[in-house]
């Protein structure tokens, strides 16, 4: 009898030393794992504390990652959803892989994870890589399988899934569809926060914001994360540490939150700095819309809802604005003065339709995501810059002095012909010999020959750059309406803002159509602003010489220019 | 009037509410986008 309960407790002792052991040589080592964060709720921007204990001597992985989700088959932008499948098939991910949309890991050891290496950017085109900084790129699968598959980075855990968080991290087109997190190097954004270490420690951009303590003799740790500025209201967090699940905590909404921008902004921001642009606009007298795409650029940052790349919601937000600017200046051509050729209006009108509706949207989706937007702007812009340089040379200034004797000279005959009661004989459009390839025509007592089908062709074109970049682009249409259609001058300009208006409206119906909405708030503010400010620039004109004006305009234009083409990355 | 200037008077008419149906469109569009935007709550994969 004694020797069996002799044999019982010494196979009692055996089972619970094999217990212990285990426990102790487990990987997780999971009763050593303590963490809470405070403050449970933060407002987004704002910092969270991370504190507990790990296993002496470990090092430290405390993964937050969002409870929101990222899958490339739900994007809303079907260009974006194409786009992922495309990638996913070079880079290892599937369409149905879901990865946390922010997901961060804060540690003592961020080699284990991936490497710190050069990274050359700024410039753009035949220059781009102008500039040298350093970027944490994320190491392969294979080298992080073994933490992963702890559990150590939280849910992503696959090697699907690790891809697909390094490409959203990474690449610029990642960034600007999911993240939507930008850490910059001067105004240059390079990649989205990953792995993250104490700033104090390892000084680089990335790092700013975080700071971390691990005493590693002892297991015990506190981590202090700032929260990203634009993190979706009501984000719930999990937060990992070392492989467990200890704790949650939710990023709160801070201001007003643009519901597709994606950025807390508010609304009187967005009306204040369409009052500077607009007032900009009437002085200088074209590139309303560019200017409003580059401020949207610049400083509204419009983001675009999770799986909609960023200039596919800044282009429809920024389109009704060459819809609302030329109202105004339409209601004296059209309505007082009645100058059109309905042939011409016709031919433009088909060849914006073709290009802003058909062509414009899907090209402009699919190739004109932000990074090549940007520098394709910065194109725009120094076009526009050059031609008000050249008005600024005395060739340029004699060209322009002419145009306006003649607006001028036609203005006092038509106020002369009204007064006489002969104004809607005068101004009407008399076809002499009709026609698609050539058109003659008389206006008030002159003979002008005009090519519809040019029109048609320039119609086209516009189209497809007011879809491109969301301008009206009028700043092409008058030119070349003179230049190579042979329109006069005073014709050209009632014709090119009926054609920007129209080429807004085919083109943000067709974005709306493709999934790509605009931001109420964004699209209000702007046109809002933009009136405000033409009214106060008609009143503001007759302080400014227009040559001054135009220097400035030059001045802004190329400064533009080399920032979108982040050649200048400081100011 | 003669006829010819009635003629003309008649296409810069219809030119105005061609004009007007325009503008209307175009708002109506833009009103729509404004419309869905503001009750857009657009998140994937939640």
């Amino acid at each position: 009898m004694q020797r069996k309960a002799a044999n019982i407790s010494k196979w009692a002792v055996a089972f619970g030393v094999t217990l212990v052991a285990l426990v102790l040589i487990s990987p997780g080592n999971t009763q050593a794992i303590t963490g809470g964060v405070s403050p449970k709720s933060v407002p987004a921007g704002d910092s969270v504390t991370i504190s507990g204990t790990i296993a002496p001597g470990e090092d430290l992985f405390i993964t937050l990652a969002s409870q929101r989700s990222f899958v490339p088959k739900e994007c809303i932008g079907s260009k974006e959803k194409k786009r992922f499948s495309e990638e996913g098939k070079k880079r290892g991910f599937k369409p149905n892989t879901k990865v946390p949309y922010l997901a961060y890991v804060i540690t003592n050891n961020p080699e284990a994870l991936g490497k710190v290496k050069d990274e050359r950017y700024g410039g753009s085109f035949f220059w781009s890589g102008l500039y040298k900084t350093k970027m944490y790129y994320l190491a392969k699968w294979d080298k992080v399988s073994g933490l992963a598959k702890k559990g150590y980075l939280g849910p992503v855990d696959t090697k699907e899934k690790w891809n697909l968080y390094k490409f959203n991290h990474e690449k610029k087109f990642g960034m600007f569809t999911v993240t939507k997190e930008r850490t910059m190097k001067g105004k240059i954004p390079i990649f989205s926060r990953d792995v993250l270490a104490d700033y104090a420690k390892e000084p680089y951009y990335w790092n700013k914001g975080t700071s971390l303590c691990l005493d590693k003799a002892k297991g015990k740790f506190s981590a202090t994360f700032k929260t990203f500025r634009h993190t979706y209201p009501a984000t719930p967090f999990d937060v990992y540490v070392n492989g467990n699940k200890v704790d949650t905590y939710t990023v709160a909404k801070k201001g007003f939150w643009l519901p597709l921008g994606y950025r807390y902004i508010n609304p009187i921001i967005i009306v204040i700095g369409g009052i500077i642009v607009g007032w900009f606009f009437s002085l200088v007298g074209l590139g309303g819309g560019m200017l409003m795409s580059a401020y949207q650029v610049l400083f509204l940052k419009t983001s675009g809802p999770v799986g909609v790349n960023a200039a596919n919601t800044l282009k429809p937000s920024n389109l009704p604005i060459a819809f609302f600017s030329p109202i105004a200046a339409l209601r004296n051509y059209w309505w007082k003065e009645k100058r059109l050729v309905l042939t011409l209006a016709l031919a433009f009108g088909i060849g914006i339709f073709i290009g802003a509706f058909i062509l414009g949207p899907p090209f402009s989706a699919k190739y004109l995501p932000m990074k090549q937007y940007e520098s394709w702007l910065g194109i725009m812009v120094v076009i526009m810059a050059i031609r008000l340089t050249y008005e600024m040379t005395p060739r340029g200034m004699k060209g322009s002095k002419s145009r306006r004797e003649a607006m001028k000279r036609y203005q006092e005959e038509y106020a002369q012909a009204k007064a006489e009661g002969r104004a809607l004989q005068m101004s009407t459009v008399e076809t002499i010999k009709p026609g698609w390839w050539t058109l003659d025509f008389k206006f008030f007592g002159s003979t002008f020959r005009s090519y519809p089908i040019i029109f048609g062709i320039v119609g086209i074109f516009i189209g497809i750059v007011a879809a491109c970049f969301g301008i009206g682009g009028g700043f092409i249409l008058v030119p070349t309406m003179t230049m190579f259609a042979g329109l006069p001058m005073y014709l050209a300009v009632p014709v090119s803002l009926v054609g920007s208006m129209f080429s807004c409206v085919s083109a943000i119906s067709r974005f709306m159509l493709m999934g790509y909405w605009p931001d109420p708030w964004i699209m209000l503010g702007i046109c809002v602003g933009a009136y405000i400010g033409g009214w106060i620039g008609g009143r503001t004109q007759r302080f400014m010489s227009e040559k001054f004006l135009k220097i400035i305009a030059t001045v802004t234009l190329y400064f533009l220019f080399l920032r979108f083409t982040k050649t200048e990355i400081w100011i | 009037m003669p006829e010819q200037e009635l003629k003309e008077k008649r296409e810069m008419e219809a030119l105005d509410y061609g004009m007007i149906v325009l503008m209307i469109i175009g708002g109506i569009i833009i009103l729509i986008g404004f419309i869905k935007g503001l009750g857009a709550e657009p998140w994937t994969g939640m």
